[in-house]
């Protein structure tokens, strides 16, 4: 297990600097002058607490600052805010130290207060989706200048990557509350608008859905190669440019430096271009088809899923690597777990290699010889969904079951899985932080919000990551995600299909940008030579 | 009937069509599946911070209590905050409004610039092969879905012959028109060829007419003939056309936005329909429908100036 | 050009007065080739698999993304589907749109607009508002607003359309019919004591009926317009069903390294629409309707 973690945490590293080791040479970095970054989408609300979505958390490091860092591999921490870390009482007291000097971006020194304070608010139960992931602690104690105590109820082994998740960030006490505002949340929306952090850059102009515009931080504490305070960027712009089309047409015509989520279908095309460069991160993404495995359907039909061996007939008869070459062209690799091999403690096996005739003798096994006929909801017009179903709906036919597609838009897709009212479903999932904890609790941990409402439900998994949320022992912790994956995959609740990286693509002479694996877009270090 | 008599009667009749505009667009939007809080939150979210979000934006109440809260505000100018963005709707409108405004505009005075003069050449060579060309080339134009016609000069014009930028709408004035002038041609097309056929049309018709062979024979210089008669009367069909043609313009430009990247209020009602956005929606839609009942009302007095016999 | 106009305008217009008298005996020639374009659509339409040279839908890897040739006159597409064939068969899918989206409006709204018409009243009046509501919404934001609520798919945009649709071929209906009620002949028929429906039906209708039929050609013209538009921003025509609008929106990103994916399906949208238009104009010529 151990060997084959490290080997697949190499891989990445292999991956990560073979790809961008362009990017990290040593030619020195440029300083000032802008950068133009092209986004699909928005964001929406930049409150660390508050936010619902990607777009909100992949680039609101840019702005806020956590206590420690995700590694750029995503699998470790490293020093943010806080530069040393240790915990005492047997697990249940964890003391950081801040780091000296730090201030707001707008001059204000950070104290130990701002720190206490921001936690209070990002554990508080009724505030922001993610207060779960701080709910071990029981009260803090900021001891000025530069300490701040967290007592715990119980020993919490994710704690230290809960300190480097988004939601945790650091806020400025005294300018958030003297914001205008009758209620906490008004306060927030105010503060969001102009938002206040330790972060390289801030916010100075935002059109909602048209752009964003950020201002290098005077005050960041971060220092570049040249010993000098980063960013090396005095400004960056986010364009938000929807049409993937247009976005490339864009970068190619040189209107922006750098564009995201460049389609698959293009990758090979922007590697062979000599004005630009590719860069594929290697990143959490797994996607993947959620099936209802209760024993009956939401209208009452009874539910042939329910059958392991009917879940796994579906697995056998997907030949992930011809999904993987229609769908990513190959950029793609086949899903060896329900985590990313990009995951801390991901255990990787072999899944289900494509075998029509396993898949036809499982389903005559469950009585099914003849197929049956099952209905997935996907996204209309996204033709990652269309490429992936198309695909496996040929496959499935060769064994009799027949899928039927239906499309629909997001709000209604995710409506219908939230009412548990679903027989399939298309569906990606991203790591938020470095723990194999939060993606385990939403797939496989039935309390939380029922396998992904597919009603999945196995005892043992409950018991073991119970279990592991307390465990302090590495080694025991790491045994208990084995055995947690291996069951899982074994029951099959999802269709595994592929892993892929987040495909940016830059000009030439724009440098220096970092996704991490967990999806942060990282412009601190960014630059653009003359 | 005066016209300031006639604006009154008109102003009248539009506040019960917007009450019901109101009413049509509340239930369209309750009857979207989904709600912005499926829509925001993704895969990850626990039911019980579904829950929390929707109290918070009030869709535990009943469908009444938020008609008539939405009613209430709506009397007063308040339309509420973007549950997207949380930002107020009248700013998110105000911020695009004027992009999408400079957009059907430019693309009217498009549309003129490329009908009217050829309209008359092919009036004037009716059924030879002038006319034959201009009409081919216009139905062309008709015939061609504006995606595909926004995506092929996006991709030759911008992309490969660098001749325009690819999308946006850039910062200062003529910067904005230079990024219009693509999205501009485009939307234009169609509406240049219905002007065309229209208004050769009309042109023929008065052509035929007995006043112009009476000027004529009165020893009228010809171009004198043409500007009073002609254009007088090709005025008043592209006025009447622009009338009937504004909620197709509004339309496209939905998709030109869309293919052109450019932050206007077609793209922003495409976007928040997906987002269940339905403040937005609300306020939207009747801000185009003032839009385009004011645009209906100045065609109107326009062609009551040009054309005395029209009374209504 | 300029010099010689007056003569030319006085021969153009005696030339137009030849042409009309002519008219009965001859098929404008706009009319025969919208004909033939249409049937010809109409002839792909009906058996696709009898035209096309290869299955639109299978897959070929030794063909990806090659460019016309005299295997593939149109290319292949990423999954090497032959461009042709995928064309051909999406006309199958476009003239339905054409159809069904435009014959439950045709229907509906010329019974309506005949009813009103002739009896007025309340039902005009509520009409009137119905007119006014309808035309101030730009009719593509209110059929994605209706797909959005009934969901992505050709049927529920059918249902959206025609849920619109239907109030312009009333508005037309209706005011032919307030002109007709105007000529002899009808006051005639009601002076004769003919029944209402007889009126209505054999007197009416077919003289109403003239311009709703062009209108009906152009409105073709534009439900493929519109379903194309649908299909591309994927709230029409669902993949793999082949429609040109997909078709496009399939290919738009492949369009600088393999235009032809792209191009030849908007050929197509434009010959259909062109075709539905020639085939207006010259009914219109053929029944002497005014536009």
């Amino acid at each position: 297990m151990r060997r084959s973690f490290l080997k697949a945490s190499l891989a990445t590293l292999i991956v990560a600097s073979g790809v961008v080791g362009a990017s990290l040479a040593a030619d020195a970095a440029t300083r000032g002058g802008k950068m133009i970054y092209a986004r699909y989408a928005d964001s929406l609300f930049l409150d660390p607490v508050l936010n619902d979505a990607n777009v909100d958390i992949w680039v609101m490091n840019n702005i806020y600052d956590t206590l420690l860092t995700p590694t750029a591999d995503g699998v470790g921490v490293q020093p943010g805010l806080a530069t040393k870390w240790e915990t005492s009482d047997g697990g249940k007291t964890f003391t950081l130290t801040l780091r000296e000097g730090v201030k707001f971006s707008d001059g204000t020194p950070l104290t130990a207060a701002d720190v206490k304070w921001s936690l209070d608010r990002a554990r508080d139960p009724k505030a922001g989706a993610w207060n779960s992931s701080l709910a071990s602690i029981d009260s803090i104690e900021a001891k000025e200048p530069g300490t701040v105590v967290l007592k715990l109820k119980n020993p919490d082994p994710t704690l230290v990557a809960a300190l480097a998740t988004f939601n945790s960030a650091i806020m400025p006490q005294k300018l958030f509350e003297a914001t205008p505002g009758a209620t906490p949340e008004d306060k927030a929306k105010a503060f969001a608008e102009k938002p206040v952090g330790t972060g390289p850059f801030m916010l100075t102009s935002w059109k909602r859905g048209v752009s964003m515009t950020l201002k290098r931080n005077p005050n960041y504490w971060k220092a570049g190669e040249d010993g000098k305070p980063l960013p090396y960027l005095d400004e960056l712009e986010f364009q938000i440019i929807p049409d993937d089309s247009t976005r490339l047409l864009k970068l190619k015509a040189g209107e922006i430096d750098g564009a995201e989520f460049i389609p698959y279908a293009r990758v090979k095309e922007l590697q062979s271009d000599a004005n630009l460069r590719m860069e594929l991160w290697p990143s959490t993404r797994v996607r993947y088809l959620t099936m209802f495995a209760g024993p009956t359907f939401k209208d009452g039909k009874p539910n042939p899923m329910a059958n392991v061996k009917v879940r796994q007939a579906m697995n056998y008869a997907v030949n992930k690597d011809a999904v993987i070459a229609i769908t990513t062209l190959g950029l793609g690799k086949p899903m060896r777990s329900f985590m990313s091999s990009t995951t801390p403690l991901f255990v990787g096996q072999d899944l289900y290699k494509y075998d029509p005739a396993k898949a036809k003798a499982l389903l005559a096994e469950a009585g099914l010889a003849n197929g049956f006929e099952v209905s997935i909801y996907s996204l209309s017009g996204n033709s990652d969904d269309q490429n992936d179903l198309q695909a496996v709906q040929q496959m499935w036919s060769q064994v009799g079951i027949k899928l039927k597609i239906e499309p629909v838009d997001n709000p209604t897709r995710t409506a219908r899985y939230r009412e548990e009212n679903f027989q399939m479903r298309t569906a990606a999932w991203t790591n938020d932080i470095s723990d194999p904890s939060q993606i385990t609790s939403y797939f496989a941990y039935w309390p939380n919000i029922h396998s992904l409402h597919s009603d999945f439900k196995d005892p043992r998994i409950d018991e073991l990551f119970e279990k592991s949320q307390r465990e302090t022992d590495p080694k025991a912790r790491a045994e208990q995600y084995k055995e947690i994956q291996q069951r899982y995959n074994e029951a099959a609740p999802i269709v595994y299909l592929y892993e892929t990286p987040y495909p940016v693509a830059f000009r030439k002479n724009a440098k220096g940008f970092v996704q991490i694996p967990l999806g942060n877009n990282l412009f601190e270090a960014a630059y653009v030579e003359k | 009937m005066n016209k300031t008599g006639y604006i009154a009667a008109r102003l009248l009749q539009i506040v019960p069509t917007f009450i019901l505009i109101g009413l049509v667009v509340f239930v369209l939007t309750r009857l979207l599946p989904g709600d912005p809080v499926s829509a925001m939150l993704g895969d990850r979210a626990t039911d019980e911070a579904v829950n929390r979000l929707r109290a918070q934006m009030g869709f535990d109440r009943s469908i009444w209590t938020q008609f008539l809260l939405f009613l209430e505000r709506a009397v007063t100018g308040d339309f509420g905050s973007s549950i997207a963005y949380r930002v107020p709707v009248t700013r998110l409108i105000a911020e695009r409004l004027p992009v999408t405004l400079t957009l059907t505009g430019l693309a009217t005075i498009f549309a003129l610039l490329m009908a009217v003069p050829l309209a008359l050449v092919a009036a004037l060579n009716a059924n030879r092969w002038p006319d034959y060309v201009i009409r081919v080339v216009f139905q062309v134009g008709l015939s061609s879905p504006i995606f595909y016609v926004g995506l092929v000069l996006l991709t030759v014009l911008a992309a490969w012959l660098r001749i325009f930028p690819v999308g946006g709408f850039g910062e200062t004035m003529l910067d904005h028109l230079w990024h219009l002038f693509l999205p501009a041609i485009t939307l234009a097309l169609s509406f240049a060829a219905v002007i065309m056929r229209n208004l050769r049309a009309s042109l023929m018709e008065v052509l035929e007419a007995e006043f112009v062979e009476f000027a004529r024979a009165k020893g009228l210089p010809r171009q004198i003939v043409l500007m009073r008669h002609v254009l007088r009367n090709a005025l008043i069909t592209t006025v009447t056309l622009v009338g009937l043609h504004i909620g197709a313009l509004l339309g496209g430009a939905v998709i030109t936005e869309s293919v052109f990247a450019v932050p206007g209020v077609g793209r922003l009602m495409v976007d928040s329909i997906f987002a269940r956005d339905y403040p937005v929606i609300q306020a939207l839609t009747l801000v185009l429908a003032v839009i385009v009942s004011v645009v209906f009302l100045v065609t109107d007095l326009i062609q009551m100036t040009l054309d005395p016999r029209v009374t209504r | 050009m300029s010099a010689a106009l007056p003569e030319d305008a006085a021969g153009e217009i005696s030339g137009r007065k030849r042409t009309r008298r002519l008219r009965l005996t001859r098929v404008p020639a706009p009319l025969l080739a919208g004909v033939v374009v249409v049937s010809f659509f109409l002839l792909c339409a009906i058996a696709p698999e009898a035209i096309a040279p290869y299955d639109p839908i299978a897959f070929d890897y030794t063909a990806l993304l090659s460019p016309p040739s005299l295997a593939h006159p149109f290319g292949t597409d990423q999954f090497g589907r032959d461009i042709l064939s995928r064309t051909i068969a999406a006309s199958t899918i476009d003239l339905q749109i054409a159809i069904f989206a435009t014959i439950a409006p045709l229907v509906i709204g010329t019974l309506v607009g005949l009813f009103i018409g002739y009896y007025g009243g309340w039902a005009d009046i509520l009409f009137g508002r119905l007119v006014d509501l309808v035309v101030t919404f730009p009719f593509l934001v209110i059929v994605i607003a209706i797909v959005a609520v009934l969901g992505p798919g050709l049927f529920n945009m059918y249902v959206a359309v025609s849920v619109i649709g239907w109030v312009f071929y009333a508005r037309l209906t209706r005011g032919e019919v307030m002109v007709l009620q105007q000529y002899d002949y009808v006051a005639a028929a009601k002076v004769l004591g003919y029944s209402q429906a007889r009126i209505l039906f054999r007197h009416i209708l077919p003289n109403a009926a003239r311009p709703v039929l062009v209108y009906w050609m152009t409105d073709m013209a534009l439900a493929i317009l519109l379903g194309s538009s649908l299909g591309y921003l994927g709230l029409g025509a669902q993949p793999p069903t082949a429609e040109w609008g997909v078709l496009i929106a399939d290919g738009k990103n492949f369009f600088s390294q393999a235009w032809w994916i792209t191009v030849f399906p908007g050929f197509a949208i434009v010959l259909c629409g062109i075709g539905f238009s020639l085939l207006g104009d010259g009914l219109a010529d053929l029944l002497d309707v005014k536009r």
